[in-house]
């Protein structure tokens, strides 16, 4: 029998995460949590034991106080003692309409999106380096990031960022034997768009995960999930900017917003 | 498209109410004005499940295991987790439900609310007679750990207190260890009611699960015929492969009339004739067995948009006379449907208060909503019902009336005494009424 995978899923309590993370679960994968809400990791890793974990590890981190990253990955390999693969997926949807008109808002959401994301690469990725075996990171960003639309480019552009700085890292480890995939899920039913109307295209978390689950084992590159986004992005992409301008309903314009900072709605 | 209205599984109602949809199981609740009512797969018939003007509190999204000792088979889970998730991942480990009702797809929240039956009442009780342990949550902040010894008067009224008495949080099951993942089931042409009676008492003893199906539209000296089924976990070692999750899917309602005397009539009469010989003899994985309405997703749409009353009852054993007006009654007015299941239940009482089981004869029979005769036929039972001692089960009923429930339920007034002041629901208030 092989010995167990060895992963580490940050912002495990999204609801993709928790799926993908019963899926290696069942097949007795060694896991490490880290999120920030340190009861709602434990009962994830509860879970994920009962499902068959060989083991189950939580590290609470809050990923936008990044001078924590240097110390949340010295955890990770305290407790897994080395990584096979990385997933990340947590992210802040936010307020469109905030995002666009709050410096603040609109930071939080970079932060998140983009920044928290650089920090931990930043600190991970010369460390799976030095184990000097083949590893994996798995990194969802977002179709949102593949053009700035009307709606939400705040979040568009966070992902957008980071699809780029995952096609540089790819490149620059490409041979080193740590393979950086990089998963762009169009819109799913979850807790981070519970608010929002579902369309046709629209996938569930645990199908989500199924294809999140075939990424992290098999996938390479650039991957739409689903498959479909890949050819609507194409032709998102290639619309002359003079008619994309165009495209698309304008979304309301913010209400006038008074000095004090306006609360950020966090979806997580 | 908005998200579908939360209806119960008879879909009779279309009630205005706000759906809470809490990620984690809450540390305090706000009821915020309104009263609210725990909702898990809505597979309760009636209006037990709905809270008109209110607000539920949906708990699917608890749906996570905290502990499972593989050699002892204690099983705790959150509130939100479903029965054919304890399965999977119990089965592998030859541990198996304690009672296993009619459809998997409830979640342990909900088979505590209504303390669910299976074919194995007459040995395993309820599904109340299993649980251990479970935390509470009240609305004013309270967490009550109950079990047998610990908060008991909370402990025998959330069994079968019909998700009024607070938020379960989490729930502590023993589960039952099984030789195989498969069953030896025998099924057996009974031609009356004699003989299901006689077939009832003799595999009670020999058998850990039995049911009939009876043809309701049999009369005179058919009466009450059907299929008898008995079953015993298979001795044998065979690695369990998990149940295909591809089946049959309703995506819309049929058309209100698709199911009528002549269809009922036609298929009863195949279902009955589909073994030539007395007795057939098979190995069955659980699912078939246990659950082979899960086959069909959505199949109470069948019954078309007016949707479909399910009436199940039980009489005492003394009162069998009462189980035989019962029959005639409906063979006579013809009304009933494909689905009518009978059994015999054991003696071993529950834990909970407003239980419904008890030792007797039960059958459950489903009609579709044809309005006032319906309704008429509803209330003639009732009176065979009471007199014969017997009673309703409040998790298919949406008609009862309050005089009727506080008969069958005199401990009402213990539950109404421990009822969390933030929760009702639509069942409580009608039958609570005066």
């Amino acid at each position: 029998m092989k010995p167990p995978k060895k992963i580490v899923v940050v912002g495990a309590t999204s609801d993709v995460a928790q799926a993908l993370v019963r899926k290696y679960a069942a097949v007795g994968a060694e896991l490490c949590l880290v999120g920030r809400h340190p009861g709602h990791l434990d009962t994830l890793a509860k879970d994920a034991l009962v499902r068959g974990a060989a083991a189950c590890s939580t590290v609470a981190l809050d990923l936008v106080h990044y001078a924590d990253h240097e110390n949340a990955v010295e955890a990770v390999w305290r407790n897994l003692k080395d990584v096979d693969l990385c997933v990340m997926a947590h992210g802040l949807l936010g307020n469109a309409a905030e995002a666009a008109a709050d410096f603040a808002a609109a930071k939080s959401v970079i932060d998140v999106n983009f920044v928290s994301h650089v920090a931990w690469l930043t600190v991970m990725v010369p460390r799976l380096r030095a184990q000097g075996h083949p590893a994996k990171v798995v990194v969802l960003t977002s179709v949102a990031g593949d053009r700035g639309r009307k709606s939400n480019f705040v979040y568009g552009s966070a992902k957008g960022a980071l699809s780029i700085y995952l096609q540089g890292l790819r490149a620059t480890l490409h041979g080193s034997g740590i393979d950086v995939v990089t998963v762009k899920p169009g819109p799913m039913l979850t807790k981070m768009t519970a608010a929002m109307r579902p369309g046709a295209l629209w996938i569930s978390a645990e199908r989500a995960a199924d294809l999140l689950y075939r990424a992290c084992e098999q996938g390479w590159g650039e991957i739409y999930l689903p498959g479909v986004w890949r050819a609507i992005m194409l032709i998102v992409r290639t619309i002359p900017e003079r008619i994309f301008v165009r495209l698309g309903k304008v979304p309301p314009a913010p209400a006038a917003k008074p000095v004090v900072q306006a609360p950020l709605r966090r979806v997580k | 498209m908005s998200a579908p209205k939360p209806l119960s599984w008879g879909r009779l109602h279309r009630f205005e109410q706000t759906v809470l949809k809490p990620a984690w199981t809450p540390e305090s609740l706000d009821p915020a004005g309104r009263t609210i009512l725990p909702y898990g797969m809505g597979r309760s018939y009636g209006d037990s499940c709905l809270n008109d003007r209110g607000a539920l509190l949906d708990v699917k999204k608890w749906d996570h295991f905290l502990s499972f000792d593989r050699a002892n088979g204690r099983m705790r889970a959150e509130a939100g987790v479903t029965l054919d998730r304890i399965t999977a991942v119990a089965l592998p480990h030859r541990w198996f439900l304690p009672v296993s009702p009619g459809t998997k797809h409830v979640t342990l929240g909900g088979a505590i609310a209504n303390d669910i039956h299976g074919k194995n009442h007459h040995r395993a009780g309820t599904f109340g007679c299993h649980v251990t342990r479970f935390e509470l949550l009240r609305s004013d902040g309270q967490r009550l750990l109950c079990s047998p010894t610990e908060n008991r008067d909370y402990f025998a009224a959330t069994i079968g207190g019909l998700g009024i008495t607070g938020i379960i949080t989490w729930v502590e099951i023993q589960l039952k260890k099984v030789p195989s993942a498969r069953l030896d089931v025998e099924t057996i042409r009974c031609p009356s009611l004699e003989e299901f009676f006689h077939l009832t008492e003799v595999s009670d003893e020999t058998h850990e699960y039995t049911v009939s199906w009876i043809d309701m539209l049999a009369r005179g000296a058919s009466l009450g015929r059907g299929l008898f089924m008995r079953a015993n976990h298979r001795e044998e070692n065979v690695p369990y492969t998990p149940p295909k999750a591809s089946r049959i899917n309703l995506p819309f309602e049929m058309p209100g009339r698709t199911l009528n005397q002549l269809s009922v009539r036609a298929f009863n009469f195949v279902y009955y004739r589909k073994q030539f010989r007395k007795s057939v003899t098979r190995v069955s994985s659980l699912d078939p067995f246990f659950y082979p309405l899960d086959g069909v997703a959505n199949w109470n749409r069948a019954y078309g948009p007016r949707g479909f009353f399910q009436y199940q009852f039980v009489v005492p054993t003394s009162e069998s006379a009462g189980l035989v007006k019962a029959i005639e009654l409906i063979a006579k007015r013809g009304a009933a449907s494909f689905l009518c299941v009978l059994k015999k239940f054991g003696e071993r009482s529950s834990p909970g208060w407003l239980s419904f089981p008890r030792g007797g004869y039960t059958l459950a029979v489903d009609f579709p909503n044809r309005g006032q005769a319906v309704l008429d036929l509803m209330n003639d039972l009732d009176s065979i019902v009471m007199d014969h001692g017997g009673r309703i089960y409040p998790a298919k009923d949406a008609r009862m009336s309050a005089t009727l429930f506080q008969a069958q339920y005199p401990q009402w007034r213990d539950l109404e005494k421990l009822r969390d002041p933030a929760f009702s629901s639509t069942f409580w208030r009608r039958v609570t009424s005066r």
